[in-house]
């Protein structure tokens, strides 16, 4: 009986022993559940901030290249699809003939009325008279256009008997 | 206007030399619209210039071009031909140029035998050479006395015709010595801005300016379409 109260007081002090621990246990487990989380915001902030880091570094080696592109006047040029002559032109050759005839004749008449508006000659006797005011009294055709009349007159030769 | 020819074929062979052409005879073409319309304007010249003048009667005038390359010794054979050929008056036709060339070698007429006669080379149309009022033919040196020669010189013909240089000093002496001057512009080559400085010029020295003669003027219009308008 002795032996089993001692057995008894035994268990109770283990028992009380025991109860504490888990008591001590069950406040660590408690606080290790807490701090597990701050451990996975934490995991979470210091993957981003490693994500954001690689981007920013990447993004700074792509900027690093295209400077040093730039600076050897080399373009970043890819090629997205090869041409290919197309077997039909897109527009007429008569379409392009009749706009090049419209250009030309445009620049003809233009380069015309230009080189006409800043002629500085007196051309006509019309003009003569506007400018000096004075009587115009002939005007004579030149040679090649009176070639038959001046060679006529100005060229006969005469001798004296 | 008749050719040189046709008027030497009407001189009287008693009073004068008789003037005979030797090459380039006229052979009768028919004559071309243009030669007509330039007929017309020398005939119009004449007509203007000498005989329907606003400021008084003009008799003794001198052509001069405003460009150096222009041919006025033609254009004063014409006119002066065209004067004679009136067959009322003595015309002069009188070197007044200062070009080494005279103006019988320009429009190749034999000189006389004394360089200093002249000579009749149609009816009433007389050739009076550089030296019978200049004795340095080549120009370089006029005096007062050779201006006033050649001022006698227009006297003793009813209309004279002198062949002048292009507008110097020299033409502006030679104009105060005659009536007045035509100036002749050759079209497309003078400038608007020349023309009224020697204009100007010549306002200033107190040379009558009795009109303008437009040389050398072309059409754009070809000429076979105007001959056949």
């Amino acid at each position: 009986m002795e032996k089993a109260q001692v057995q008894w007081d035994g268990l109770r002090a283990r028992q009380s022993t025991a109860s504490v621990q888990v008591a001590s246990l069950r406040t660590f487990a408690q606080q290790l559940q807490s701090e597990s989380l701050d451990q996975q915001d934490l995991m979470r902030t210091a993957k981003a901030e490693e994500d954001n880091y690689l981007l920013y570094l990447h993004k700074r080696e792509e900027a690093r290249i295209g400077d040093a592109l730039d600076d050897r006047r080399i373009l970043n040029v890819a090629i997205v699809e090869p041409p290919v002559a197309p077997a039909l032109p897109e527009h007429s050759v008569f379409l392009y003939l009749l706009m090049a005839f419209g250009l030309a004749l445009a620049f003809s008449v233009g380069i015309a009325f230009t080189t006409e508006y800043f002629d500085p000659t007196i051309r006509t006797p019309h003009e003569a008279f506007g400018l000096l005011e004075v009587p115009v009294l002939a005007w004579l055709p030149a040679p090649e256009d009176a070639a038959p009349f001046i060679s006529q007159i100005g060229r006969a030769k005469v001798v004296v008997q | 206007v008749n050719t040189v020819l046709g008027l030497l074929a009407e001189a009287p062979a008693a009073e004068r030399p008789r003037v005979t052409p030797i090459r380039e005879q006229f052979q009768g073409k028919a004559v071309s619209p243009a030669a007509s319309v330039h007929d017309e304007q020398i005939h119009a010249l004449v007509q203007q210039l000498f005989f329907r003048h606003e400021s008084g009667p003009v008799r003794h005038v001198g052509f001069s071009p405003v460009e150096g390359s222009t041919a006025t010794a033609t254009l004063c054979l014409e006119v002066a031909k065209a004067l004679a050929a009136e067959g009322r008056y003595d015309v002069g036709l009188i070197d007044a140029h200062s070009d080494a060339v005279l103006l019988q070698t320009h429009l190749r007429i034999p000189s006389a035998q004394r360089a200093d006669d002249q000579w009749p080379i149609a009816p009433r149309l007389w050739m009076v050479p550089r030296q019978s009022w200049l004795p340095d033919a080549r120009g370089q040196r006029v005096t007062d006395q050779n201006l006033s020669r050649l001022r006698e010189l227009t006297t003793e013909f009813d209309f004279s015709i002198l062949w002048c240089a292009p507008v110097s000093w020299l033409t502006a002496s030679i104009g105060h010595a005659c009536d007045g001057l035509v100036l002749v512009l050759t079209a497309n080559k003078t400038r608007r801005l020349v023309a009224t400085q020697i204009k100007d010029q010549l306002s200033k020295a107190q040379v009558p300016l009795l009109g303008t003669v437009l040389a050398e003027r072309r059409f754009p219009v070809p000429q076979g379409l105007y001959r056949s308008l």
